[in-house]
């Protein structure tokens, strides 16, 4: 069935407007949409979306996560073998993390992680054939924000509301930091790692976060209106 | 079954939270997640929920022969299946530990506790008996199975009825459910297990959710098992039927009398929330209105997610206090128009003007007129 942009669609529709407008134009697909000989099909259920000039997607509804290149994840060690950490990232098997991958660290010096513990990282291997590898570390060997994260809690949400709190024009964050002060790390694997002064207020946040995931702009604000007022009440 | 992997970080912040009195989703120590019993088109069919957690079971009837050692009774079979449905670690068709401990236990407590009269299941003695079988799918796996099952199991053989039997002389006649009115099982008691998480050998938390009950059975930073999952199963005359421990030993008694007595009270509104669900489904019937498992499905539902069901909540937080907070605003912008000094509730419509400030401590007033000047 056709559709076009901004639709709701179902897998094995097409398109027209995703096609090169000349020869010299490039389209980017993104997930949820495959290229067949002729047409561009949709393969998941969801909204089409479109961001100018050329970058067309689906907006989807998804729990499972599937390894794609580039995105951060949260991950949990779960073995230590060898030189690498198998680490469990939700996927369909466990990813690898080289010991050398940390800042620092040499083949005398071995980043100091336990079996169970968590840590933010980058994918760079990930393939349908291949182990999915992580790093903990960019190009230059600078740490940045990646590594082992300590206490605090760790909970798991479907994907899109990851993407959907991290989208700039969500009034999530902006609306919650005022309020108390808070670290906040979000895999794209659909887990969210939170740390506050007190288990109380990681609860809030972890309310806040969870309760956005249907609602608009406006009813997102007053919702952190509401649960900042129920903390406020409690909190000695 | 695929291993599942719990975090340190996941551990030590659950068990400092209950530690604290406090439970991830807002509930009370001895509070429960919402039951709901929703009945099939087929006698005995019947999908059970305990907030996220879903069972379906469906009763079926043959004629068999009977036991040799017991040749007047008929006979009663429970089967608990997983699927991967019910959670990622979950492989199709393999038995695991947790399907052969569910089985045991649902075994234990209706089967020995003698809950169903199995003489009146009989047609001819030593040659043809009903031969009742249960099946249950757990269809979502969000924590306390096996209440869950056992509601499950004691609500579709509540509910099943099986075909009306005649003998004239030699022959024995099996009437379709068109023909004769079928008949209903006959329960003696109601049991129904109910169960609680223990941690740290004190306190005892009621219809855990999956997380409490994977870190109240795992081991602690010091290697010791300090928690464990105990079940108890009990009918509505505070009968006690069945009582099962897993993890940790127990120190003193006294747990397992608040258990008790805490399973008391839940197991006589469960049965009584039972019977009453399976007046309304006869009466229904009688009327001849259609009763199918469409009726779970609201079109209401992903509002009704995100206002009861979310798995980490404060205690007082609702949804509705979100449509009462806009009739006060109104009503304060009235009075208050020239206040240009925002209060800390108020969110600013654009957020440039705030910044993150590391704060210890309660929250302060945001100075934003000073600011609003040098614009």
């Amino acid at each position: 069935m056709k559709v076009s942009v901004g639709d709701v669609v179902l897998p094995g529709d097409y398109c027209e407007e995703i096609s090169p407008k000349d020869e010299k134009s490039r389209v980017v697909i993104g997930p949820g949409l495959r290229k067949e000989v002729d047409h561009v099909y949709i393969t998941k259920a969801g909204i089409l979306k479109k961001k100018n000039p050329h970058t067309y997607w689906i907006d989807s509804y998804q729990k499972r996560y599937v390894p794609i290149r580039g995105e951060n994840v949260i991950g949990i060690v779960t073995q230590k073998a060898g030189d690498i950490f198998r680490v469990d990232i939700g996927g369909s098997t466990t990813a690898a993390l080289s010991f050398l991958s940390f800042e620092g660290a040499t083949k005398k010096n071995r980043p100091e992680l336990q079996v169970g513990d968590i840590i933010y990282a980058k994918l760079v291997i990930a393939s349908k054939d291949m182990e999915p590898e992580l790093v903990c570390v960019d190009s230059f060997g600078h740490k940045g924000r990646l590594g082992v994260l300590n206490d605090g809690f760790m909970f798991k949400c479907p994907i899109n509301l990851v993407r959907k709190i991290l989208n700039p024009k969500c009034p999530l964050l902006d609306s919650l930091k005022n309020e108390w002060p808070f670290e906040m790390a979000a895999g794209m694997n659909g887990r969210i790692w939170i740390k506050a002064n007190s288990m109380r207020e990681s609860i809030a946040l972890g309310n806040a976060i969870l309760g956005a995931e249907f609602l608009s702009d406006s009813d997102i604000k007053k919702m952190c209106n509401n649960i900042a007022a129920i903390l406020a009440g409690h909190v000695s | 079954m695929r291993e599942v992997f719990l975090s340190n970080c996941e551990k030590n912040f659950v068990q400092k939270t209950i530690a604290e009195g406090y439970r991830l989703d807002g509930r009370n120590y001895n509070e429960c997640r919402k039951l709901n019993i929703a009945f099939g088109s087929e006698y005995g069919s019947c999908i059970v929920s305990i907030g996220e957690t879903k069972v379906l079971s469906q009763v079926s009837c043959e004629v068999v022969q009977p036991k040799q050692i017991r040749p007047n009774e008929g006979l009663l079979n429970i089967n608990v299946e997983i699927s991967p449905m019910a959670a990622p670690q979950f492989e199709a068709n393999r038995q695991t530990d947790l399907t052969v401990y569910l089985n045991r236990l649902l075994e234990k407590c209706y089967k020995d506790s003698k809950c169903i009269d199995l003489e009146s299941l009989c047609i001819v003695v030593e040659e043809k008996v009903w031969s009742l079988r249960v099946d249950l799918k757990i269809l979502n796996h969000d924590g306390n199975l096996i209440e869950c099952s056992s509601i499950a199991t004691l609500a579709s053989i509540a509910h099943f009825k099986r075909p009306d039997v005649t003998r004239s002389g030699e022959s024995i006649v099996i009437h379709t459910l068109a023909d004769m009115d079928p008949i209903p099982t006959v329960l003696y008691h109601y049991p129904v297990c109910v169960n609680f998480a223990i941690f740290k050998n004190n306190i005892l938390i009621s219809d855990p959710s999956y997380i409490e009950e994977t870190v109240c059975t795992s081991t602690s930073e010091d290697g010791t098992n300090t928690g464990g999952l105990l079940v108890v199963g009990m009918n509505q005359y505070k009968e006690m039927c069945l009582l099962d421990l897993t993890g940790a030993a127990i120190y003193n008694s006294n747990i397992v009398h608040r258990a008790i007595q805490s399973a008391a009270e839940r197991c006589k509104m469960v049965v009584d929330l039972v019977k009453k669900d399976i007046m309304t489904d006869d009466n229904l019937r009688q009327k001849r209105t259609k009763i199918n498992f469409a009726d779970i499905i609201t079109t209401d539902h992903a509002q009704s997610l995100c206002a009861k069901d979310l798995c980490i909540r404060l205690k007082n937080f609702t949804i509705n206090d979100i449509e009462m907070e806009e009739e006060t605003d109104v009503s304060k912008s009235i009075d208050t128009d020239d206040n240009t000094a925002l209060s800390k509730y108020d969110v600013p419509s654009l957020p440039q003007t705030v910044e993150l400030k590391a704060k210890k401590g309660a929250s302060t007033w945001i100075d934003i007129s000073s600011e609003s000047d040098e614009d």
